[in-house]
């Protein structure tokens, strides 16, 4: 049985398998046949939400113009320049060409042979009459430079009293070595001012013994005899000479309290608008836009706004806006500012902006100047800044969208790529348009072939109304087949559109465009002898 | 006779219970019937068969002739072939051979030990007239209408088997176990499935639920494909014979079952399903993504996708190389019939057969005549099983004095492939077999002769034959 069975089964498995591959061997020839294919292959939806982000929309009644709402800051004036302290440099010299170094004097060990108290003024632009109390530094530094041409080394202790850091006056050393063999003995050092303080009302005017208010700070100098070149001390010589230097560099304000003086920054501000779709002969009608200018003026300081020119596109904006806007100070309470809500009307029926934004611009560019306390406050000194309360300037911007285009949007063409492996249809893409948008479309399509064939279609959707509950639509037939397909060629494509004048956009507008595959398909069953 | 002599006990054993239990009442009732001849001493019955039937019920041969030769198929040839299509379509293909062998009785002189070995392989196709349509004639004429694709589906099956058992040697009662391999298979299935594009085609829906199993560990790769890795199952199943004659009739009833049992098939093997619903009316291009710089796209499918090969449909596949094992049914066949000689020349008869794949049962009506001792010839009218009605022809030959040549032809006219008068046949079949006959009952009568008649001499006999079913 056992050698029966296996044999058998052997014999089985010859015989199941030419069976199988008689009988599900295939067909003699290649088999072909159509098939009549009608199925949905695209459909998109185009509207106001997909292309503008809904921020920027303020949706109202359905049946009024949607309003384009855009709100954003704008950097119109560089408010660092307000804090700028210039760099200021203090010096000091003794012998040489100045007094202060009697020849023959002794120096000994240990000696403070040099004791200096003076007063610091900072640089500040005395025509714009600043006066500081009171500073706190983010950034900058103290360098000081110093050489001599004694035998011998010093100490050299610096004390600014009115200059805390981290709660302590500041104070600070370094070693200034010994000349040698005609070489001045010099160093450098630099101390860091970040977070320092500067009480700019404490220094006292040697002469009156009364403290000055603003701008002034108090430094003192020691220099102590350290190490000696000849261990019995050192004379003075005749040639001897000590130069002292520091300079309070690249400060940077974090805090500011005084009186910030009357001075003018530059404004300038420019911003792009219709540049995006050229319109052809665009009409608008933007009655009823709001266009305004806010400032949130978080300065203990007074400004005043000159618009000298307001330009849309070429076309300069006339009327009351080119004068002066007062913008209020904060009130600063507790170290807080509270400010006073202040704006400007830029689309102000006195003035003609727009007229001229119904022209199309394609830029708005405003250029001005704003002023430091336009009204003379520098005897109250109470001017303030804190760098994290930064004035802060926005437009906001309304606008009904009432437009309208009549003519040619855009003549393009494109290169049709040849598909050698077609996949063997042949009918049309029947593309659907309908939309609610209140435009009559009309497109020229026209496909040249290199085989010189020419297919050519015109689409023509009438307007669609989204108050009135009607939706244009029509259809485009794209032939589609071997032929056209496999042969490449340029499509050319003429858009026109006509609004027949300015029409209310309702935000609720949209375009939809269906494509439908609707030919035949030749399948193919290769029997794969190739 | 030594072989089967040492074979006894261990058969006697394994088969005791349920030959008990299958022929106990079996054996009662057709004690009634069978004759009372004696003992046979010569060996048992022998048969050699070999078969192959395809048929459908939708596909002409004129069609299939077509799709065959290939070329193009024109719309007004398909749109016929539709316009005669039933709502469900089937399709099958038989392919086999068995040899049996039957000792001389040696149990009480009254068992024979009868065994067999076998193959078979079927196919089984059906398919919904609206997915024939989709393939073939396309969506266009049904818009609007949604099709339906369900039930459709294709099963392949290669089977080997053995069977041991016994066969009482009067009655030819017989029972047997079958050990069954299937060797291959393979099995795929809408059990849901439709289609609809709306009319004015702006939305499409289709729902598919199919499912794919094949008994291979392995998909053929670019590597190709070895016989190694098909993975057979194997199962039992009990097949028998019950023949029943009556003593003062002639009447005949044969009652056949064939490899009533199940298969166990192994883990490992392929399976694949999609269960997955798709509503479209079109997909976006998407046209903000050119106005907009900043667009993001939405979630869900776009033409972009398809052009770049990205759709993500591949992850509603899913498709494991580790298939449950499962237990299925053997193709069981039962075959029933009655056979009647209101003349010795003469014959009718009604035959039953069911079960293998078929979609429905196959039924006979025929009439035979005997002009000749040697020469038997009928003609049978067919319907239902795997489709249409056709005529059958049969004739038995008795090429030697134990040995009858029997070929049953299905739709002759299905054989005259590519004639006109073949173009509306549905299939084609054939059954040939070649049995050794022990003589000396009346199982052996009419083209078996009985033993009063010398082989080769006319004149009338009583009784029936014994043509095999």
């Amino acid at each position: 049985m056992k050698t029966l069975f296996s044999h058998r089964l052997r014999v089985a498995w010859a015989f199941a398998g030419a069976t199988v591959v008689l009988g599900l061997g295939g067909c003699q020839n290649e088999l072909s046949w159509g098939n009549d294919v009608h199925v949905p292959v695209l459909d998109d939806r185009l509207s106001w939400g997909d292309i503008v982000p809904d921020s920027l929309f303020q949706e109202g009644d359905p049946t009024e113009a949607v309003r384009f709402a855009l709100q954003d800051t704008v950097d119109v004036v560089d408010w660092g320049a307000v804090l700028e302290i210039p760099d200021t440099t203090w010096a000091i010299q003794y012998g040489g060409e100045e007094e202060g170094l009697p020849e023959g004097f002794p120096i000994l060990p240990g000696a403070n042979f040099i004791a200096v108290t003076d007063v610091f003024e900072f640089n500040v632009d005395p025509s714009r009459g600043v006066e500081l109390e009171f500073a706190e530094i983010s950034s900058g530094a103290i360098e000081i430079e110093a050489s001599h041409t004694l035998g011998l080394e010093m100490d050299m202790v610096y004390e600014f009293p009115h200059i805390t850091l981290n709660g302590q006056p500041l104070l600070f050393e370094f070693n200034l070595p010994s000349a040698e063999g005609g070489v001045p003995g010099s160093a450098t050092t630099t101390v860091d001012l970040s977070g320092a303080q500067f009480d700019f009302t404490q220094a006292v005017d040697s002469e009156t013994g009364l403290n000055f208010d603003t701008n002034m700070l108090d430094i003192t100098l020691v220099a102590v005899a350290s190490e000696f070149a000849n261990p019995n001390g050192y004379l003075v010589q005749a040639s001897d000479s000590i130069r002292l230097e520091l300079t309070f560099q690249s400060l940077v304000m974090e805090k500011l309290e005084g009186y910030f003086g009357n001075w003018e920054l530059p404004m300038s501000l420019g911003v792009g608008l219709f540049d995006t779709i050229p319109l052809p002969e665009p009409v608008a009608d933007f009655e009823g836009m709001e266009l305004r200018l806010h400032m949130d003026n978080t300065m203990g300081a007074d400004l005043r706004l000159y618009l000298d020119t307001i330009a849309l596109g070429e076309l300069l904006v006339e009327g009351d806006l080119m004068a002066g806007h007062d913008i209020p100070r904060a009130i600063w309470t507790t170290g807080v500012p509270e400010t006073t809500p202040w704006s400007l009307d830029l689309a102000s029926p006195t003035s003609t902006f727009v007229q001229s934004l119904e022209t199309f611009p394609d830029t708005v560019s405003v250029k001005g100047r704003v002023e430091l306390n336009p009204f003379d406050t520098s005897d109250l000194l109470m001017d303030r800044w804190d760098a994290q309360f930064l004035p802060t300037a926005w437009l906001e911007l309304s606008v009904p969208i009432r437009v309208g285009a009549n003519g040619l949007l855009f003549s393009e063409s494109f290169e049709l790529d040849v598909l050698e492996e077609w996949p063997g249809f042949d009918g049309f893409l029947h593309l659907d348009f309908t939309h609610t948008f209140p435009i009559e479309v009309e497109a020229h399509l026209r496909a040249e072939l290199l085989n010189g064939t020419v297919v050519q279609d015109t689409l023509l959707v009438p307007a669609g109304s989204v108050p009135n509950g009607t939706v244009g639509g029509s259809t485009l037939s794209i032939p589609l087949n071997e032929e056209n397909a496999t042969t490449g060629g340029t499509m050319f494509v003429d858009f026109a559109i006509n609004t027949f004048g300015a029409q209310p956009f309702t935000g609720l507008e949209y375009v939809r465009i269906q494509g439908r595959l609707e030919g035949t398909q030749t399948i193919v069953i290769d029997h794969g002898e190739d | 006779m030594a072989k089967i002599d040492m074979t006894r006990n261990a058969w006697r054993g394994a088969m005791a219970l349920v030959v008990m239990l299958a022929m106990g009442s079996m054996h009662a009732s057709a004690q009634g019937l069978v004759d009372r001849a004696r003992m046979l001493t010569d060996r048992g019955p022998a048969s050699f068969e070999v078969w192959a039937h395809q048929r459908s019920n939708a596909i002409t041969s004129a069609t299939l002739d077509a799709f065959y030769t290939g070329g193009f198929l024109t719309s007004d040839f398909l749109n016929r072939v539709l316009a005669d299509h039933p709502e469900m379509a089937t399709a099958g293909l038989e392919v086999g051979w068995s040899k049996r062998w039957s000792t001389r009785p040696f149990i009480k002189d009254q068992w024979s030990l009868t065994w067999s070995v076998g193959s078979d392989i079927l196919t089984r196709a059906q398919w919904r007239q609206d997915l024939f349509a989709l393939t073939f004639i396309g969506n266009a004429p049904s818009v609007g209408r949604q099709m339906a694709l369900s039930g459709t589906g294709v099963r392949l099956g290669a089977f080997n088997r053995v069977s041991v058992g016994l066969e009482q040697a009067k009655s030819r009662q017989r029972i047997e176990l079958s050990l069954v391999q299937r060797v291959a298979g393979a099995e795929w299935g809408i059990p849901y499935g439709t289609f609809l594009v709306s009319e004015g085609v702006d939305s499409m829906e289709v729902v598919m639920q199919t499912y794919a199993s094949a008994s291979v560990d392995n998909l053929p790769q670019d590597g190709g494909f070895s016989f190694g890795q098909i993975m057979p199952a194997y199962g039992f199943g009990v097949s028998g014979s019950l023949p029943l004659i009556s003593d003062n009739r002639p009447l005949q009833l044969e009652l056949e079952f064939r490899d009533v049992g199940v298969l166990w098939e192994p883990s490992g093997g392929q399976f694949a399903m999609v269960d997955t619903s798709l509503f479209t009316t079109g997909l976006p291009i998407p046209i903000a993504a050119y106005l907009d710089d900043n667009y993001v796209a939405e979630p869900g499918l776009t033409i972009q996708n398809v052009l770049d090969g990205n759709t993500g449909y591949e992850d509603v596949v899913f498709h494991t190389d580790s298939a449950v094992g499962r237990v299925l049914m053997l193709p069981s066949r039962l075959n029933a019939k009655l056979s009647y000689w209101p003349y010795d020349e003469f014959m009718m008869k009604a035959a039953v057969r069911a079960g293998n794949w078929m979609p429905q049962p196959e039924l006979t009506l025929g009439v035979g005549w005997m002009p000749d001792a040697r020469f038997a010839f009928g003609l049978d009218f067919r319907t239902g099983g795997w489709g249409q009605s056709r005529p059958a022809l049969w004739l038995d030959w008795r090429i030697t004095k134990k040995r009858i040549l029997s070929l049953d032809i299905d739709d002759p006219l299905g054989f005259m492939w590519r004639q006109d008068v073949a173009a509306y046949t549905y299939g084609r079949g054939f059954h040939l077999t070649l049995r050794r006959i022990p003589g000396e009952d009346k199982w052996t009568r009419m083209m078996g002769l009985d033993r009063q008649r010398a082989f080769g001499q006319s004149g009338r006999r009583p009784g029936p034959s014994t043509r095999n079913m």
